[in-house]
């Protein structure tokens, strides 16, 4: 695997610094390595961003006293601590078909320029609550707006991309969330060795695992 | 010129050979060795190691780096093996891949296959029942294929032997259709399965749920502690390799126990090409083998030959094995070896939902599931098919999540899991009729990497299976109804003959060396040195898993050949 090789030479050379959580996206960052995916580091960058919209992180919310309630949701992790956009870059890029691939690669690309275009405000914002409300926007759209004189894509084809692509991203984002380490020893923790089989148990008291 | 000795005639013949090291060349070799042969085990796969080689076997989920699945990429190349159920990023190391190893499919047959050491007796859904004299007089009673030579009661002796050793967790059912075996503690059904083992004793007679026979050591016994195996933890990452041998496996259990004798040899990397037979002796002598990295050949000689190389490719190698006497392969002088091949039928699903037993659930993983006997045409001929089918079944308590939206919401979604109702799901497991038009033969002209002629497979489903799937959508449809189950879901898979993994015959056993190639001690009619106790020997199918009598026939096949042996008889 070519790929596996380069991801490794990739943390070598971002050092700590790519892995910091909530970081900017600054210059140090570098792209992971693809085979058949051609996404620099902006394009990269801004997957993280849709990602960390669809999974916001909550880390340090709980310890802020304006909270008004305590559901368990509070202080997790999001896509952006998991690094999922990696993740999500890596299953594209391996586990769907090349139509599939073409069309997450070109929603991607068009994700900026069609809210540009077309919406009062561009993604991304600065707020969380404003970039929900744009990918909701998108995924639930159902008629493309008209077309501007010079576009090389039609809004259609172009909506119709960007959908393609937020569906396999939040589908892989949730898979790689709920797949993840933190996920799988912090919240439903998973057993290698779960002990005996019981076949009958009151769900009083009990957690869903 | 240090290699002379090695080279020699002499280094290279055993008392005995073993073609093949899955799930019934484990069984011959252990039952040779331990009657003092020394014993050449070939294996055309590389060399698995209980414990050593499982790379996966102690990894996390997060831990794939595609969390389970298979790369597309891999996936288009290997159409056929991606199909398997147990094919998966943690397993694939055990499975052989369509392209390395390509056959002809004269008709769709998903071929699965595990080329090394232990074979796919690393891989298997370790199901365990017993077939009944219903299994062995099918064919005298129904009139299909030939009689078998055996009734229950010849190998009932011989399971108890094989289930000792290997560990079998079942509970005594008292059933004349499944017979009960030599068990340990069986798993538990769960309420929703029981409450429907209820209602069919209570609403029909003869249908019957029991948990499945499963081989795993729900309770080691001293002989499984002494093969250095222990209890089964219910990981439910069998297919993995079982770093406790907590179920059975050549790996864990019979190869080790063969090679602690010191009688045992075993060769990795060894494809054999054929059978050699000598004219002048009126038997066979030894083996042509080709290793598979240095595409060497060589020959290895033994008075006695078991042939475990996998239903299939057993099938291949006698074909392949071709003299004067011998012009169509080996023991074929009526020309039915490759004839008769048949399957089991796995294309029926049927899953419901149930709202009782809300206030409780499963907890932990249970390496096994319910099962329900065949109850079709068993005590008389009741159906307009022939034959019928037994069943899987299994009730989970489903869990919900809501995986609507995006952001907080979504995730709040995601970390708050709800209890849904129950969800059961039936699976059909139905015997084929063997017939002479469903066929393996060789290539004429192509070959493999190892110069063997490629296998063109010839299989299909006939009217019979038809109408014996439709009868299980009605049956349990009816079943499932009568038990309050609602949202019923028929699905045909469609799927090709092969995926089911239990291709049996081809060298089928029989009464009469005009009509079968082996006797009724797994020995070729016509060339008796040589025995054959893998899938391949089966003259009809059951609706049972076939691997227990594959050991059991194994087991049984070896001690009257070291029987005949001592009297000089082979």
């Amino acid at each position: 695997m070519d790929r596996r090789s380069a991801l490794k030479q990739a943390a070598l050379l971002a050092g700590g610094l790519a892995w910091l959580p909530s970081c900017d996206f600054g210059p140090q960052r570098v792209a992971v390595a693809l085979d058949n995916l051609q996404l620099d580091v902006n394009l990269q960058d801004l997957l993280a961003k849709v990602a960390a919209t669809i999974l916001p992180s909550n880390k340090g919310e709980s310890d802020e006293t304006s909270s008004s309630d305590d559901s368990p949701g509070d202080d997790s992790l999001g896509s952006e601590e998991l690094d999922l956009y990696r993740f999500i870059l890596v299953m594209v890029d391996d586990c769907i078909e090349k139509e599939d691939q073409q069309a997450f690669s070109n929603g991607l690309q068009q994700l900026v320029p069609f809210t540009k275009a077309h919406f009062e405000k561009p993604f991304p914002r600065k707020e969380q609550a404003e970039n929900e409300a744009i990918l909701t926007q998108l995924m639930e759209m159902k008629d493309a707006p008209a077309a501007k004189e010079s576009a090389e894509v039609s809004p259609a084809e172009q909506l119709k991309d960007i959908q393609a692509f937020l569906g396999i991203t939040k589908r892989y984002t949730v898979q790689g969330y709920m797949a993840s380490e933190y996920f799988m020893t912090e919240k439903f923790p998973y057993k290698l060795v779960p002990g005996p089989y019981q076949a009958c148990v009151s769900i009083e008291g009990l957690t869903i695992m | 010129m240090a290699n002379f000795a090695i080279d020699s005639k002499d280094n290279r013949t055993y008392d005995a050979i073993v073609i093949g090291s899955g799930i019934s060349g484990g069984w011959a070799a252990k039952e040779l060795c331990e009657k003092g042969l020394k014993t050449l085990v070939l294996e055309r796969g590389r060399n698995v190691e209980h414990i050593k080689d499982y790379p996966t076997t102690n990894m996390m989920p997060w831990e794939f780096e595609h969390r389970g699945q298979i790369p597309e990429e891999i996936q288009q190349a290997n159409p056929v093996i991606s199909r398997c159920y147990a094919y998966h990023e943690d397993t694939q190391h055990f499975f052989v891949k369509d392209t390395e190893h390509p056959y002809v499919q004269d008709k769709p047959f998903d071929w699965i296959r595990g080329y090394q050491v232990g074979g796919k007796s690393l891989l298997w859904a370790r199901q365990v029942q017993r077939w009944s004299d219903y299994d062995f007089e099918g064919p005298a009673r129904d009139g299909f294929a030939v009689d078998w030579p055996i009734r229950y009661a010849d190998l009932a002796p011989w399971y108890s032997y094989v289930e000792k050793f290997a560990g079998i967790s079942g509970n005594k059912d008292g059933l004349d259709n499944l017979p009960d075996g030599e068990f340990l503690p069986p798993m538990d059904l769960n309420c929703v399965e029981k409450y429907f083992k209820e209602k069919l004793e209570t609403q029909y007679s003869g249908r019957n749920l029991i948990v499945a026979r499963c081989a795993h050591l729900s309770e080691p016994q001293a002989i499984h502690l002494e093969q250095g195996r222990g209890q089964c933890m219910n990981r439910n990452l069998c297919q993995r390799g079982c770093p406790f041998g907590g179920y059975f496996s050549s790996n864990s259990s019979t190869l080790p126990w063969a090679m602690k004798t010191g009688n045992m040899t075993l060769r990795p990397n060894a494809v054999v090409q054929s059978i050699i037979y000598d004219e002048g002796k009126e038997k066979a002598t030894g083996v042509q083998v080709i290793d598979a990295e240095t595409k060497e050949s060589i020959e290895f000689y033994a008075p006695l030959i078991f042939v475990n190389a996998s239903a299939l490719h057993t099938n291949t190698l006698l074909l392949n094995s071709k003299s004067n006497r011998f012009p169509e392969g080996l023991g074929n002088d009526n020309g039915l070896l490759g004839k008769y091949v048949a399957f089991h039928i796995y294309r029926g699903k049927i899953s419901a939902a149930y709202d009782g037993e809300l206030d409780n659930t499963t907890v932990g993983r249970r390496p096994t599931s319910g099962y329900i006997p065949r109850f079709r045409n068993v005590y008389k001929q009741e159906t307009d098919f022939l034959r019928g089918y037994a069943s899987g079944f299994g009730a989970r308590r489903h869990i919900e999540r809501d995986y609507d939206g995006i952001g907080q919401s979504l995730k709040d979604n995601l970390l708050n899991p709800k209890w849904g109702n129950w969800r059961v799901n039936s699976h059909m497991m139905g015997e084929t009729i063997p017939k002479e038009t469903n066929t393996v033969s060789l290539d004429p002209s192509q070959t493999d990497e190892w110069g063997m002629p490629l296998l063109k497979i010839n299989i299909d489903y006939d009217d019979n299976d038809e109408k014996m799937i439709q009868d299980f959508f009605e049956q349990f449809t009816e079943m499932y109804e009568r038990a309050g189950f609602t949202d019923i879901k028929t699905r045909d898979t469609g799927q090709a003959p092969g995926l089911d993994i239990h291709e049996m015959g081809g060298v089928r056993m029989g009464k009469d060396p005009k009509t079968s190639l082996l006797n009724k001690w797994n020995q070729l009619h016509a060339c008796p040195n040589v025995f054959v106790t893998d899938g391949s020997s089966m003259t009809s199918t059951s609706t049972q898993n076939p691997s227990l009598t594959y050991m059991a026939f194994a087991a049984r096949a070896v001690d009257y050949a070291v029987q005949e042996k001592n009297k000089l008889n082979l």
